[in-house]
Order: structure tokens, then sequence, then C-alpha cells
């Protein structure tokens, strides 16, 4: 018995050990660039995590204008993420942001991320606009991260140049 | 049903009926919106066409009934039984999966007539013995009586889809979804069943076609066959608006009368 508690208390700080060890940083600019249209709406965004299996790991931003008529535009955002969500979520949702750059950075510390096991994860980025365009981005990552790295992707219209640097 | 038992035999009866699965007027429910992100207004169109989701001739819409998530009736707004299309509207106004369906029963009697002109008769089954009796006046040989349930459905979820609506009636032909109706995606495989009058329906063909037929040489109708426990696994090639057409034939209760169940459902594909 004594044995037994023993090794289920090793075993407890063996996993908290293990789970305080997984560190790291996203640090993700992104550009909303300025489009030539005659109507212009400021786009849906979000961003979040997802595991191998596609599921939602960590939602990590979502800026809309409070409406929500629309966010299901964000399909794949709204089949993973939003569905299940009740909004307004603090830390996570925001206000819905103009042509522009951007910088956000999320770390071990944010109560989403601090969620996430070892392994391969897509940060997934999808946008959405009124009258306009949808975009998705995905971007892999292994998490905690223990190497520095920079990684680039671009979108065609909706979203402009993002990168993407993990920090251990 | 003394009379028809007098009156038809059961070998003439096997003759009866075309199939009509795969062919012309297409009968059709189809919704405005799916998916909702919060609650509103859903409208629907029922037509019967040839070319999906293209109205020709308004379906009756009497026998419509919609469930809400929570298993409760929905009274429907906006009725309106137009040239081509009948129309209806609901207020989706509780989160999860709104059921809404026109379910319809008829009776069937072909003949010929003594100058060997075709008569025929459609109605409820309060109408059938005096229809019976007229048939047999005036017919010359067989008189072909069928039993005809159908139902069309479609499927319409605000936020997160629910399952308490999916719950199979265990009456006429159904859809059993293992995959939920407003979770398709392109890509993906959906896993249906459909069940007669509760049982597993073996054998089945199941016709599945893409709306827009109006604008393709041909409907491109795929066709799938239900196996042994009624299921089927529908793999979807692309988003768009879909209907999907069962229809299964056997006996009446009654002796010697046939049967058909047809059961349509829209259903709608997402891209990604």
């Amino acid at each position: 018995m004594r044995l037994l508690l023993i090794a289920s208390v090793l075993i407890h700080s063996l996993l908290f050990a293990s789970r305080a060890a997984l560190a790291g940083e996203l640090n993700i600019d992104i550009d909303i660039p300025q489009l030539n249209v005659a109507e212009y709406h400021r786009p849906y965004f979000a961003l979040w995590v997802e595991d191998e299996k596609g599921q939602n790991s960590a939602h990590l931003q979502l800026w809309y204008d409070g409406e929500t008529r629309w966010l299901h535009h964000m399909r794949r955002w709204w089949r993973r993420v939003g569905r299940d969500a009740t909004l307004p979520i603090d830390g996570v949702t925001g206000a819905t942001r103009g042509p522009g750059g951007y910088q956000l950075t999320f770390n071990s510390k944010n109560s989403e991320l601090s969620k996430l096991a070892p392994g391969k994860y897509d940060l997934v980025i999808e946008v959405s606009r009124e009258v306009g365009g949808r975009e998705l981005i995905r971007m892999p990552f292994e998490w905690p991260i223990n190497n520095a790295r920079t990684e680039t992707a671009a979108g065609e219209i909706e979203l402009g140049n993002i990168t993407l640097t993990l920090n251990p | 049903m003394n009379i028809l038992r007098k009156t038809l035999p059961a070998a003439v009866l096997s003759l009866l009926l075309i199939p009509t699965l795969g062919c012309a007027h297409m009968r059709w429910l189809v919704p405005s919106n799916t998916v909702l992100s919060e609650p509103g207004a859903v409208t629907f169109d029922a037509s019967i066409s040839n070319n999906v989701f293209f109205p020709e001739r308004a379906f009756p819409i009497d026998g419509v009934t919609v469930i809400d998530p929570e298993g409760n009736r929905v009274e429907v707004s906006n009725t309106l039984k137009g040239m081509r299309r009948s129309v209806f509207d609901i207020e989706a106004e509780k989160e999860g999966t709104y059921r809404v369906a026109i379910g319809a029963s008829f009776y069937f009697i072909r003949y010929k007539n003594k100058n060997g002109e075709r008569g025929g008769w459609r109605g409820d089954e309060a109408g059938l013995n005096a229809a019976l009796k007229e048939a047999k006046d005036n017919a010359d040989g067989d008189i072909q009586v069928t039993e005809s349930h159908s139902r069309l459905e479609t499927f319409v979820t605000v936020g997160q889809p629910s399952v308490e609506t999916l719950k199979p009636l265990g009456r006429g032909l159904e859809l059993k979804a293992s995959t939920h109706p407003n979770d398709l995606y392109a890509g993906e495989t959906a896993h249906f069943t459909f069940l007669l009058n509760g049982e597993p329906a073996n054998g089945l063909t199941v016709s599945v076609i893409a709306g827009g037929t109006r604008y393709r040489n041909n409907t491109s109708a795929r066709t799938f066959t239900t196996d042994k426990t009624g299921n089927v696994a529908i793999d979807w090639q692309q988003a768009g608006m879909y209907l999907l057409e069962v229809e299964a034939e056997g006996k009446s209760s009654t002796k010697g009368v046939k049967r058909r169940d047809s059961y349509i459902v829209t259903l709608e594909v997402l891209p990604e």
C-alpha cells in the first residue's frame, strides 16, 4: 500500500514536471491587406491550434464585430471551434481590425496553449470578409518548442504575409 | 377489405408499379439555410420538378411537421402555395437541430375500362372504398391498388448539431443518421442507415443528385445500395446541396395492395 502511494506520488510529480517543462512561444506577425473594393468590411479573423486529427486544441484569437450571425462563414473555425464555444471569451475575442500589420504572441502561460500535450500541431488562421472572400492558412509546428525557428506563409487576397516565429 | 381479395389476384398486383426512382418529377423540400451561427429565420421551398432544385409544380405542404431541438412542434408561418412552389418559414430560436418534414400518404387505383381507356384515382384512405367500388363498376380486367407513403425531409442546425430530433420514428422508410445530416463535408464519408418500419432496409437503391442539374447534360446521379444492416457510406466529392432519394416496394397490410415507401432528404455538403 505504502509502495503504491509512493509510486503514485512519483508518477504525479513526474507528470507535473513534464507538464511544467512544456515551454514555447508562438510569435505571429500577420498582415491584413488594404483592398481596393467598392464595399469594404473588416474581416472576421480566427486563430487556433489543431492536433493531427484536426481537432481544436487551443483557441487563441477571434476578431469579430460582436455579431454572431456571420461567424459560420469562417467554415472550418465554425466546425472545429466556434459552434462549441460560448462567446465572447476573455483574452480570446476582440473587435475586428482594419488593414495593417499585427503582432500576436502566445506562450505557455496562455491558458489554452498550456493545455497542449507534446506533439505535432497546425497553427490555423482563417479569415472571412462580408461581401469579400474567405481564406485559410495552416502552419505546422511541434510542441513543446525546442529550437527557435521562423516560418513564413502568405495569403492570396484576404491575408498578406504571415511570419510565425517559434521560440523555446 | 374483402372487396380487394375478391377482385385483385396477387399475381396481377405484382405487375403494378413502375419504380419512379431516378426518373423525372423529383419531389423536394429545400431550406434557405442549414447552418446558422445564431437563431434566425429559415425559409423552405417545396416543389416537384425535373431539375433539382428549380421549381416547376408546387408540392403541397399540408403535411408539414417541424420539430425543434427539444422535440416540440414548431409552427410554420408565411405559407404560400405558389404556381411553381410552396413556401413556408420557421423561426429557429433554439440551439440544436430542427427536423423539417412533409409526410404524405395516398392510395392509387389504376385500371382500364370497357372501352380500353385508362381510369384512375388518387386519394386518401377515407375515399378508398368508394373509389374501389367505382373502379369495379367500370373496370374491364385488373384493378391495380397501391398504398404510397412518402416523406420529404431536411435538417437545420443553430450552433452545435444535436441528435434529439434524429431519432427514428419507427414507421415508414426513414433515415437513421450515424453521420449528422448537418455535419457533412466534401472529402468526407457519411454513414447512413435506412429503416423500413424500424427495421434495417436491405438492398435498397439510394440515389444522390447534386443540385443544379439544369446546368449539366445529365443528372449525374450516384447510386448506392444498402447492405444487410441498411447501411450506405456516401463519399461526398463536392460541396453543394444534394437530393437523396430512397424507395422501397412491398406489400401493404391490406391484402392484395402494393405498398410503396419513399424517403427524400435534402442535404447540404459544405466545403471545409
